[in-house]
């Protein structure tokens, strides 16, 4: 009996000791590691890690920022930015542009030392095929150019001059043909392999490559939820690329890719959640780039019942405490956004911000008869409450945080919200079935204009089907339609101040945050510069 | 009943089974709140006209049971539809990230195998010794421990610490993939840099997997073998004084193994699915990974493609279980009779 219980007691001892070994060694390691000055590894090849997986590689289907990453860097278009500075278009493919007084006729004049990756020289009649292409198959991004241009808009003036003839004198046609939609293909691999269907995608170019594009990089492989790699094209016109290879692995867990970048393993990490930045800050030859993009968050009031009422919406806005939520909610990677267009973009204004003000907002209530009842104000005009529900996503730990807060603030000026966790999907059927008064949601830029926000969010037909908000200013609809079409670029700039007071003044949403684009890198990670409405430019990407 | 009748019995069967999960998942995907065209035609962004060419494209205006025709006929001509997330052949699809989970599952069901039976038969054996609480300690562990703590675990130890193994990944080595499996690949083509690669790839996640499987196998083997060896036979084997070692591994095991071969069955099945967990942390580009990212993306003839497969796997699992009583068990006659 004694052996019995003394070996049980002796089990349980080594077991114990065993874990704490274990765990010990995992602490104590740290400790042991030699600091030294990083040297680069791998220095022919950049090796990136995205956070997710392309779903195809044709410039003319591709609709999301996965995908462009990689297009971008094997197609090139006729124009880029060469900066992080939007207002500021510079030549690709095409050395030089004029544009028509009127706005509508733009001419590009093509360089003559351009090669696809076949060798074939890239020609305005490949750049008249790419375009109409785009058109003809009508995937997800090809409203951009429908709504300015049409089969009979691109033509051949020469073999290196194009002329496009818009339907529409459309500002912001410069900025559409940054986007990857407008890259330019190679028309004889493309006939080659599937040629160009009428409504549908091209199978062959959703996965491959090979000759059709003129980028500084070919596709060597592309091995599904593995890895994307891309090899140096020496012929391209701008000179080759600095680094030979370009490898972009998919590993989609965080801890994973923290400690690929602090070992060297990994150059870039990209789309890193804010969250994980503690992980990686201090780490020795690691840094994070946090650059301002065009990305914005907001808060969708439906404008129906209660908040069909302009003096509530700006009392609720004035009880957001918009330093906390850019303090701690967002941990500094934020700036207050203020209006519709973010700052930094053409159209901008500064027409002034809501700012928390619990005093200025209760008596606005007061003042538009909203008394109260017991704890929370009346809607005179229903008797009920007054107060409104808010659909934030599950799991999203910032939305949620910024719903508590607001709130918290909310109840300090007599209005009840509710909070209703749902699913992502459900929280747009949710707010566009009408079944709920407010989401908190956000915007990524299609292309560096203002249109691509005003009309998007604030233009009434967009409001009610897209967001599910009851808002509608007929002054403000027109004057989004006017500048719209505005070939007057200060003329424009003019309409836009216009409505951003309008804005301001309606108060259809709460503007949030306009949040930092956050990547990690290795320090020896030269060249790099980020443009919120381009894909990472790999050409001058280098390691030093 | 003949074993071979018995198999296509159960072959047979597969096509009711098959059929009510096509009908099940389809139903799921046809009530869920979700519109899948919006999703595929680039979400908030989407424009009305993408999103009603999508519906139109993938049937989606159609009722359910027009649907589910449409999605049978293309299946009996091999065709599983279109993935709305890889753009690819979900039959591609599949036979691309297939191979990779079978490849870790054969791999860590082998190892469970190897470390699993003999523990437990050893726990059994000296129950109640040094050897047994060891034993049953690792179980408890292998049991309880989380798949994806185990595995971060394992990668901050032996990549980011000591720097002995890749973190993730299953082959960086130029390799032509011929079965999809790289191991196999390497062998076939003379790669031995390829192989060592995968092999060094594969010691985690297996590793995990192993483990967490090996923590139920041991526990099951032990309390089996200690039931077996409780038995009047094996007592009578004992007096009549046959060799301690036949008795227990002839006499015993033999009897003890059943119970721990179902549980290998039903764990295969369960590898074969995938663990989304493992193959997330260890970048393996396998099923579970597939079937997660479908439902994010809410891929439909993924998701069906999928469920389907799994659906097969679990089956033959438990079909080759079946078989296998038969050749370990004199007494067992498939088909339910016994003599």
């Amino acid at each position: 009996m004694k052996k019995k219980k003394l070996t049980r007691i002796e089990a349980s001892v080594i077991a114990c000791a065993v874990i704490l070994s274990i765990l010990a060694g995992c602490i104590g390691q740290p400790k042991e590691v030699v600091e030294e000055e990083p040297e680069v590894t791998d220095p022919d090849t950049l090796n990136i890690l995205a956070y997710g997986e392309p779903d195809q590689l044709d410039p003319a289907t591709c609709y999301d920022a996965r995908g462009s990453l990689v297009i971008h860097n094997l197609y090139d278009r006729l124009i880029g930015y060469d900066s992080p500075d939007t207002k500021v278009i510079n030549p690709r493919l095409a050395e030089s542009w004029e544009i028509s007084d009127d706005g509508m006729e733009y001419t590009f004049y093509l360089r003559k030392d351009a090669t696809f990756h076949d060798g074939s020289a890239v020609t305005a009649d490949a750049v008249k095929y790419s375009f109409d292409r785009v058109l003809k198959m009508n995937q997800p991004p090809s409203w951009m150019m429908a709504q300015c241009m049409d089969l009979n808009s691109t033509q051949v003036i020469d073999d290196y001059t194009v002329k496009i003839t818009l339907t529409k004198p459309y500002a912001a046609f410069l900025p559409i043909l940054c986007y990857t939609v407008a890259s330019i293909v190679n028309p004889d691999v493309i006939e080659a392999n599937g040629g160009v269907a009428e409504g549908e995608e091209n199978e062959w170019l959703n996965q491959n490559e090979t000759g059709a594009g003129s980028g500084p990089y070919e596709l060597v492989e592309w091995i599904p939820n593995e890895r994307i790699v891309l090899i140096r094209y020496d012929d391209y016109w701008r000179g080759p690329a600095k680094l030979p290879n370009i490898k972009i692995s998919f590993i989609p867990e965080i801890g994973t890719r923290v400690m690929y970048l602090k070992k060297g393993d990994a150059d870039i990490a990209t789309g890193f959640p804010e969250t994980n930045i503690p992980d990686i800050l201090g780490s020795e030859g690691v840094t994070v780039f946090a650059d301002p993009s065009y990305d914005i968050t907001f808060i969708v009031l439906g404008c129906r019942g209660p908040l069909a009422d302009k003096s509530v919406r700006q009392a609720v806005c004035m009880a957001m405490d918009y330093d906390t939520i850019l303090s701690f909610v967002y941990h500094g990677y934020a700036e207050k956004l203020c209006n519709v267009v973010p700052s930094g973009m053409f159209g901008w204004h500064d027409v002034g911000c809501y700012e928390f003000d619990i005093e200025g907002a209760n008596a606005l209530l007061d003042q538009a008869g909203y008394t109260y009842g017991s704890d929370y104000r009346v809607d005179p005009a229903t008797g009920e409450i007054l107060g409104a529900e808010i659909a934030v996503p599950q799991g999203d730990e910032v939305r949620s945080q910024i719903a508590l807060l607001w709130q918290n603030s909310l109840a300090k000026i007599g209005f009840k919200l509710d909070i209703r966790e749902i699913t992502w999907a459900m929280m747009y059927k949710l707010i566009r079935n009408e079944e709920t008064d407010m989401i908190i949601s956000g915007w990524l830029p299609d292309y560096a204009d203002p249109d691509n926000y005003t009309d998007s969010m604030c233009g009434s037909a967009n409001a009610k089907a897209i967001w599910g908000s009851d808002y509608k200013n007929e002054e403000l609809d027109s004057l989004i339609d006017q500048a719209k079409w505005e070939a007057n670029t200060t003329a424009r700039n003019d309409l836009y101040l216009q409505i951003l007071l309008i804005i301001k003044e309606d108060a259809p949403f709460v503007w949030l945050a306009q949040t930092a684009h956050v990547e990690a890198h290795r320090l020896w990670v030269k060249g790099y510069f980020y443009n919120p409405c381009q894909s990472m430019e790999l050409w001058g990407i280098y390691k030093e | 009943m003949e074993l071979r009748d018995y198999i296509l019995r159960r072959l047979f069967l597969l096509i009711p089974v098959l059929l009510g999960v096509l009908i099940l998942v389809f139903t799921i995907s046809y009530v869920i709140p979700v519109d899948p065209a919006r999703a595929w035609a680039g979400g908030l962004h989407a424009r009305p006209e993408q999103v009603e060419l999508l519906r139109e494209r993938y049937h989606l205006n159609d009722p359910l049971y027009m649907q589910i025709y449409y999605y049978i006929d293309g299946l009996l001509h091999g065709d599983l539809g279109i993935s709305a997330s890889t753009r690819r052949p979900v039959m591609e699809d599949l036979k691309a990230f297939f191979p990779a989970t079978f490849e870790l599952a054969i791999f860590s069901f082998i190892l469970a195998i190897i470390a699993g039976i003999p523990f437990g038969v050893i726990s059994a054996l000296k129950r109640n010794k040094m050897v047994d609480h060891i034993s049953r300690a690792v179980a408890l562990t292998g049991a309880s421990t989380p798949l994806f703590w185990m595995a971060l675990l394992l990668q901050f130890i032996f990549y980011y610490k000591l720097g002995w193994l890749p973190a993730a990944g299953r082959v960086e080595v130029p390799l032509e993939r011929i079965t999809g499996m790289v191991l196999i690949d390497s062998v076939i083509t003379g790669n031995s840099a390829a192989f060592i690669d995968a092999l060094r790839r594969l010691a985690m996640p297996s590793f995990c997997m192993a483990f967490w499987s090996m923590g139920y196998l041991v526990r099951i083997t032990r309390s089996s073998m200690l039931e077996v060896l409780n038995q009047e036979y094996i007592v009578t084997a004992k007096a009549k004084g046959i060799p301690q070692r036949i008795v227990n591994y002839r006499h015993a095991l033999r009897n003890a193994i059943i119970p721990p071969i179902t549980i290998l069955g039903i764990r295969f099945g369960w590898l074969l699915a995938g663990a989304v967990l493992l193959e997330t942390i260890f970048a393996w580009p396998g099923m579970g990974r597939y079937a997660a990212s479908s439902i994010l993306e809410v891929d439909l003839p993924a998701m069906v493609g999928y469920c389907l497969v799994v659906a097969l796997v679990m089956i033959l699992a438990n079909l080759i279980v079946d078989i296998t009583y038969a050749f370990i068990d004199p007494r067992v006659r498939v088909g339910g009779k016994y003599e």
